[in-house]
């Protein structure tokens, strides 16, 4: 199976002037600012967050993933690893109060977003600090509760998590941080 | 950032907390707030300070600085706030700055902005007004400036570099307005708004990647 992931910092439509229809909704990825025009592209971008299915539109999808919008993970050790090099998360909301399985609650204080397991956290928390995934699998594997004896296993679990942790919107992907920078 | 003399406090200095809140431990009444790649851990009544360091809980519009952090510990009776107040300063969880002067600069150049929601772009009856927040829930609005910190500032390696990236660009699409083009001025703009988007978790200080 492949994974559609949404990759990019919503940023929400654009309004040219008092009152019109959005031009488009402005995504964050990198140094670039991509649009999705239409409720076609909005909907199939806000939806990747997991297996595709079939009803979203397969030219639209590879439009998005052409433009960096999207992302496919092919479900292999080599495929997980091409991703991870390409793609860093960020996360999105502050822990509060803590879950009975030893996990906090992710959102604002008085507006909790998701609970998130010990493991789902630590990716949460950390992942973040490294300049890609595949750095993160490094430094967090035998440091963290993510299970795994060696960086390809933490990879592994990483990878599997990130499609709920996309839908509950405590995170989000982008592209390293170093990776293009336009020209002054 | 801390001031050992006697000097009247300046009505303009702002407190500011740094670092991200992961929550509370389950072992304890301890809250956690990651400053980097370090975790520090915050007492109820550090917390309680560190967290109404985030904006005025009684809604001010004024700056928000150590005097009224201090006054409103008092309020509710938080016993030990300026102990805790010079702790939390010199742990680096929090900051003072008055902006437009060289404290300003000086935190600008320890810290990132890094934004902790989404934008919701800009309100379509008042395009010149930008929403920050999650779609069922507004967490903060701002300038067109703020916007774009709130966008940007995270991908520099300080806050100063990022308000140097904006005003370059500002500039060279054509902006004059010092409030857009002179970094320092956009700093001021920003650190004189940020409790508004600090006190709804739109956004948190971090000291992590930060860089010359």
């Amino acid at each position: 199976m492949t994974l559609l992931l949404r990759v990019g910092h919503a940023m929400g439509p654009f309004h040219p002037t008092v009152g019109a229809f959005a031009r488009h909704d402005v995504v964050r990825v990198g140094w670039d600012t991509p649009k999705l025009v239409g409720e076609v592209q909005r909907v199939t971008w806000q939806l990747a967050v997991g297996h595709p299915t079939e009803e979203l539109d397969p030219a639209v999808v590879e439009d998005l993933v052409a433009r960096g919008l999207l992302v496919r993970v092919e479900e292999t050790p080599e495929g997980r690893l091409a991703f991870a090099r390409g793609h860093r998360v960020q996360p999105l909301g502050v822990g509060t109060l803590p879950t009975d399985d030893g996990g906090r609650v992710v959102g604002t204080w008085t507006s909790p977003v998701a609970e998130l397991d010990p493991e789902a956290f630590d990716i949460w928390a950390w992942a973040h600090l490294f300049p890609d995934l595949d750095a993160a699998a490094t430094g967090l594997s035998g440091a963290s509760a993510i299970p795994g004896a060696d960086p390809a296993a933490v990879l592994d679990r990483l990878v599997h998590r990130l499609p709920e942790l996309l839908a509950a919107g405590v995170l989000y992907l982008d592209v390293p941080r170093d990776g293009v920078r336009p020209a002054p | 950032m801390s001031s050992a003399d006697d000097s009247p406090p300046d009505a303009a200095e702002l407190v500011l907390p740094v670092g991200h809140s992961l929550g509370m431990a389950a072992s304890g009444p301890v809250v956690e707030v990651r400053l980097g790649a370090a975790v520090e851990q915050l007492g109820p009544a550090e917390f309680a300070l560190w967290s109404m360091a985030h904006s005025d809980p009684a809604g001010g519009r004024g700056p928000w600085g150590p005097a009224g952090l201090l006054d409103a510990a008092e309020r509710v009776e938080l016993e030990g706030a300026a102990g805790h107040l010079e702790a939390l300063l010199q742990r680096g969880l929090l900051a003072r700055a008055v902006p437009g002067t060289p404290s300003a600069r000086a935190l600008a150049d320890t810290v990132r902005l890094l934004p902790l929601t989404t934008g919701l772009g800009n309100d379509h009856q008042s395009p010149q007004v930008y929403r920050m927040g999650r779609p069922d829930r507004l967490l903060a609005v701002g300038s067109s400036a703020t916007y774009d910190l709130f966008q940007w500032a995270h991908m520099e390696s300080s806050l100063w570099r990022a308000c140097e990236a904006a005003a370059t660009v500002a500039a060279r699409v054509g902006a004059t307005d010092p409030g857009l083009v002179e970094p320092e001025e956009l700093l001021t703009g920003l650190l004189t708004g940020l409790h508004a988007l600090l006190g709804t978790n739109a956004v948190c200080l971090d000291t992590w990647g930060v860089a010359p």
